[in-house]
């Protein structure tokens, strides 16, 4: 197993390689020159030749780009064009808020997936599980852009019970509701078609059978047997839907205002502010890739019958 | 005694059992209504749709739904039903054309590694597992945000942050079928290692690509969505159902019909996918993993 999860921290290093070339190529993916796109064509020509030496541009590719990559080991992700402070300590400053919404909207998933999930299995094939499955496959089916602004509609236009944006603090828990729930919901309908499908394939396994027959009650059967073993895959699957969180959190910290990392690049690159744009693609994404990391580890314990080859 | 006919063994081509199977599942034969009628929709938008969705009438902004407007009008007049009949158009051509690309590049990947293994498989498939650990939705939004509303580049990026599922579908089913027998009776007559994947091995493996394409046009279809909404796809004036979601967000407070009805398109629309998707899945092969 250490030689797993060895192999598993090596293999960061071609995924780093890449992030690093993907973030530095985003300033030549913009149409025309970047430097005309940000002054305009009010700008003088040193303006314009300032800028280009500000952006680096006035050297080869190569070279930018190894003083970039050199840049980033040393936690140096480059610096805002229009903020002038080094990229890094605005996401840091964001960091909470991105944290708060992200941990509230799993938690609100996980903990409504898990139970549904199971009631549905349990009762397979009645009204509830119909109705649950009918839920989840609408709540993967919806955008969250759309369920996030129809939840501002309804719970703040309408019955005014909670605020429509803005952030209140760490404690300010009014505000985070809704996002929460416009977030998670995704989350939270694949989740419990995971949990349901796995329940019952747990449930036809033999030490199921040999734990009834023992004579055990059926709840004691289901938690205790079926519900552990039926866990597995929908830990896992969480990690493989974190890909989707990340960029739904980015819309949803838009249309509700609120002040994290998300919201951070959107701005950035509505203002080509190409520097503050790449760290934050550059934090999120390594962000991402340890997350999994971590998750893909994690897994060896929750799961000693795998092997890794 | 009555002599018994001999019974007749009905052949019947895989298509029609899977067809059978699936006509049974009547959730997945909604799912297929849906898709067929999106189809339909977007194709005959110019019979359909009940005015020009660019007509502007400035006598009558922002009208509720009624009876000369069946989903009412915009800020500046335009019939928002057939501004939802004509944003059908756009979510099929990105989505269809993005799947396509998405399907051809994997194909022809998970092909290649399956079938040659080896180098060539692991070349393929490190690639695969760095694109499989991007955010690849965040990848999509910036880079659509950089490059600014665009059709081409948008169905590329679509295209090409999907490629890693097909690949690895494609190269799970190669690997399953290569072994066998008949695979090895085609080599066996001389056939050559193009034709073997072309004619034996890709047939078997259609099966998988449907389903994998299907369910992933609801996903193609979201996202195009997402960053029409976020003014990274395709810009106003054409109507998206994206866009016009984002246009009505400033009249939330007194004409949601801007917002709901294009919304109800979008779910429809990925809900058909989605049901059509697992229904095709549970009739093809329900062990399916995807």
């Amino acid at each position: 197993m250490f030689r797993y999860i060895l192999r598993r921290i090596l293999q960061i290093i071609p995924v780093f390689i890449a992030v690093t070339i993907i973030t530095f190529s985003l300033l030549y993916m913009a149409p025309g020159d970047p430097v005309m796109l940000i002054i305009g064509e009010y700008g003088t020509h040193e303006q314009y030749l300032e800028l280009r030496r500000q952006m680096g541009l006035d050297r080869p590719p190569y070279v930018q780009y190894i003083e970039y990559l050199l840049g980033v080991l040393h936690g140096d992700l480059g610096t805002s064009l229009f903020i002038k402070r080094p990229a890094l300590d605005l996401i840091l400053e964001r960091l909470p808020a991105t944290l708060m919404l992200a941990f509230a909207a799993i938690l609100f998933a996980v903990s409504l997936a898990i139970p549904l999930g199971i009631i549905s299995a349990v009762k397979q094939n009645t009204i509830i599980d119909y109705i649950c499955e009918f839920g989840a496959i609408f709540g993967v089916s919806m955008p969250e852009f759309w369920f996030g602004t129809m939840l501002i509609f309804l719970f703040s236009v309408r019955f005014g019970l909670f605020p429509p944006s803005g952030w209140g603090g760490l404690l300010g828990l009014q505000y985070v509701v809704l996002p929460a729930i416009a977030l998670g919901t995704r989350l939270m309908a694949s989740e419990a078609r995971l949990t349901r499908s796995s329940m019952l394939e747990v449930l036809r396994e033999d030490y199921v059978r040999t734990a009834r027959s023992k004579g055990l009650s059926e709840w004691y059967v289901i938690f205790k047997h079926a519900f552990r073993n039926a866990l597995i895959p929908v830990v896992t699957s969480i990690g493989m839907q974190l890909s989707s969180i990340v960029g739904g959190a980015l819309i949803i910290e838009v249309i509700f205002a609120w002040p994290g990392i998300g919201r951070l690049t959107f701005q950035a690159i509505q203002m080509y502010d190409f520097p503050l744009v790449q760290g934050c693609f550059m934090f999120i994404t390594l962000t991402f890739v340890l997350m999994n990391l971590i998750i893909d580890i994690l897994y060896t314990y929750i799961d000693p019958r795998i092997k890794y080859k | 005694m009555q002599e018994s006919k001999p019974k007749q063994v009905k052949r019947q081509s895989e298509f029609a059992i899977i067809w059978r199977r699936f006509k049974r599942n009547k959730i997945a034969m909604a799912g297929m209504i849906i898709v067929v009628a999106y189809y339909f929709i977007a194709i005959l938008a110019p019979i359909l749709a009940p005015y020009d969705p660019q007509e502007i009438d400035l006598l009558n902004p922002l009208s509720p739904p009624g009876k000369d407007h069946l989903l009412g009008t915009d800020p500046i007049g335009r019939d928002v039903l057939s501004r939802i009949i004509y944003g059908a158009r756009i979510s099929l051509l990105v989505g269809t054309l993005a799947v396509l690309l998405g399907v051809t590049i994997g194909i022809l990947a998970g092909l290649v590694a399956g079938y040659y293994g080896g180098n060539i498989d692991d070349v393929i498939m490190r690639i695969n597992d760095v694109m499989w650990s991007f955010p690849v939705t965040l990848l999509a939004i910036v880079v659509a945000g950089i490059v600014g509303p665009n059709v081409s580049y948008l169905i590329f990026i679509i295209g090409i942050i999907m490629v890693p599922r097909y690949t690895r579908v494609i190269r799970g089913t190669v690997l399953s079928i290569k072994e066998r027998d008949y695979i090895l009776a085609a080599r066996a007559l001389g056939c050559g290692n193009l034709r073997i994947l072309f004619r034996q091995i890709l047939p078997n493996a259609i099966g998988p690509i449907i389903v994998v394409a299907t369910m992933s046009m609801a996903g193609a279809i979201l996202t195009e969505s997402g960053l029409s909404f976020l003014g990274f796809g395709i810009a106003p004036p054409t109507p998206t159902w994206g866009n016009m979601i984002a246009s009505g967000r400033q009249y939330i407070r007194t004409c949601p019909h801007l917002i709901i009805y294009p919304g109800i398109a979008i779910t429809l629309t990925v809900l058909g996918f989605n049901l059509f998707g697992d229904g095709l899945r549970d009739a093809i092969d329900p062990r399916l993993k995807i």
